[in-house]
């Protein structure tokens, strides 16, 4: 169902990017980031069909989970490899993607197809702009170093048409895929940069739950939660009273690949060790941001913990205080991550509201720029839906932690009125009755 | 405190360099001069004019000028075998004097990569 939506909402979009030049003032949207989307959602690059869109959905937060991919037709591009024959070996584990939507990577090269690869979830695309620049470069995917060329989020297009779009694994440019062109790879950043978070958060914020405002504090208390070295604002960045200014994305072994009984161990299949960054690697991931963590599980390179609170659980075990980071962090401070039941909770509940807001922010954005086009325009629904994706992610993140439920209710009330904006009984008056509500359901956890 | 400052920065350190945070592996699939934002860029694409004896390096002539490469156990080397065909992985042994090359060089003068025209 969404998916069949979803197709609409793309063909408005191609639409409009046709439709733009006959826009005759200052046009709603950016001409190159429609291009871009366009392209991410539709452009199989002559390849086996996939788009960029095949794994980073846009009505699952620009990533994909395993309950999203259960909800997929058989025939659908992600599952290319148990339809094309020349694809069925060596290309992806139609078992793991389908059990914890892990995706084949070939990280460290493609000559030993049969045992060299590596088993990785989607990361989801939101808040590029503020999650991959490093003082050392850019670092994109899991690792850090997922794009060719200059390894930057332009470059990373083409790597990804080589490693998922190939008819066959003889990967043939001009033959099994074609590669992007420069105005392609500008179109795709562009389009990229533009999702979610355009900035940083400043904490603290003044949080109304008692719960996650404790966990705000864990989170921001380097002797404690010691969350905010790594992850300052919640974001993807180190710290820069620790790190330096501009140090920006870090990469870490923080011990996730020493987890035991890794879901996707547990299942029999082939699964071999990933070592991170570089080839051979080191061991190490990148830092992700956290005020988009809520809704994009589950968590870590490997897809290997489902839940928010698992994730944050991480940091007290043996995995993560005895990896090099961990090592680490024990050496620096004194001590490991030591919280209890009721403090990891806490962190959790804190990340959940942090993701709600946000959730609720872009909502407002997709609702702002969607009532700037016509109501006769197509775009305009497009974007009411896209909104309603994210708010139903901010109830579901909210109720998922028994967290303020009055402010679950506002914002399920104003997913009602959006579903009336979209029936086209003059959208205009639901789209201001749902930002409304969606008002108040912000200031029932931050004001 | 200062003790964890420190630490950290050393851990950067180890993870320092630019090129590094490019992934090698698919340039494989990337035809000689469209590697992106490398090639026309940063890269040095020409013909090579001689090899050393000890397979180490060539000597690349990049328009006007020769250029040293150096070949290191971590450079990788891909070859093109032509239109409609399968890259491969190469060694040394493929840079071989007259063929066309495309170099992607560290800072220090060694390659990051090498992609090589076999035909």
């Amino acid at each position: 169902m969404l998916g069949s939506i979803y197709r609409c909402w793309i063909l408005g979009a191609a639409v409009l990017v046709c439709a733009c030049e006959t826009i005759p003032v200052e046009p709603p949207e950016d001409a190159l980031v429609l291009k871009g989307e366009d392209l991410f959602f539709n452009e199989t690059f002559s390849g086996n069909g996939r788009t960029c869109g095949s794994c980073h959905r846009a009505e699952d937060n620009f990533a994909i989970a395993p309950a999203f991919v259960a909800t997929l037709d058989d025939d659908d591009t992600l599952f290319v490899a148990e339809s094309n024959p020349a694809l069925a070996s060596n290309f992806e584990n139609p078992v793991l993607m389908r059990e914890l939507a892990l995706i084949l990577e070939n990280q460290d090269g493609f000559g030993d197809l049969e045992n060299n690869f590596n088993m990785r979830g989607v990361p989801h695309t939101l808040a590029l702009r503020t999650s991959i620049a490093s003082n050392a470069g850019p670092r994109t995917g899991w690792s850090g170093d997922g794009a060719p060329g200059d390894g930057t989020l332009r470059s990373f297009a083409v790597g990804a048409v080589i490693q998922h779009y190939p008819k066959t694994l003889n990967r043939i440019d001009g033959v099994d895929f074609r590669l992007p062109t420069d105005d392609e790879l500008d179109a795709l950043e562009a389009f990229q940069l533009s999702l979610g978070r355009q900035e940083e958060l400043a904490l603290p914020l003044n949080l109304q739950g008692v719960i996650a405002s404790r966990g705000q504090e864990i989170f921001l208390d380097n002797t404690l939660g010691k969350c905010n070295a790594c992850h300052a604002n919640a974001g993807a960045n180190g710290d820069p009273a620790i790190f330096g200014p501009g140090a920006g994305n870090l990469n870490f072994n923080t011990g996730v690949e020493a987890l035991p009984d890794q879901p996707a161990d547990l299942t029999g299949e082939k699964n071999p060790p990933d070592d991170g960054f570089g080839s051979p690697g080191t061991g190490e991931f990148n830092t992700p941001t956290l005020v988009e963590a809520a809704d994009t599980g589950p968590f870590f390179h490997n897809n290997s913990v489902e839940t928010i609170e698992g994730a944050v659980a991480f940091y007290n075990g043996d995995a993560f205080n005895n990896s090099p980071a961990g090592q680490l962090l024990i050496g620096a401070t004194g001590s490991g991550i030591n919280l209890d039941a009721t403090q990891v909770i806490a962190v959790a509940a804190f990340l959940r509201v942090i993701n709600a807001l946000e959730n609720l922010r872009a909502s407002d954005a997709l609702l702002e720029t969607a009532m700037k086009y016509p109501r006769t325009n197509d775009r305009q629904a497009t974007l009411i839906l896209r909104a309603t994706f994210e708010l139903q992610d901010g109830a579901d993140v909210l109720r998922g932690g028994g967290l303020h439920p009055k402010a679950a209710s506002d914002i399920e009330d104003a997913l009602r009125e959006l579903d009336d904006a979209l029936s086209g009984r003059n959208p205009a008056r639901y789209v201001r009755a749902a930002r409304e509500a969606m008002t108040s359901a912000k200031n029932r956890m931050e004001n | 405190m200062r003790r964890a400052v420190l630490s950290v920065i050393t851990l950067l350190g180890v993870a320092a360099g630019t090129l590094a945070y490019a992934h090698p592996a698919t340039e494989r699939y990337i035809p000689i001069g469209k590697s992106p934002g490398v090639s026309n860029v940063k890269s040095y694409l020409g013909k090579i004019s001689s090899v050393q004896a000890d397979d180490s390096g060539f000597m690349l002539f990049v328009k006007d000028t020769e250029r040293p490469i150096a070949i290191t156990e971590m450079t990788r080397i891909y070859v093109d075998t032509g239109p409609g065909k399968t890259n491969l992985v190469g060694t040394e042994q493929d840079c071989k004097a007259g063929r066309v090359v495309e170099a992607y060089l560290h800072e220090d003068g060694t390659a990051y990569w090498i992609k090589v025209k076999s035909y």
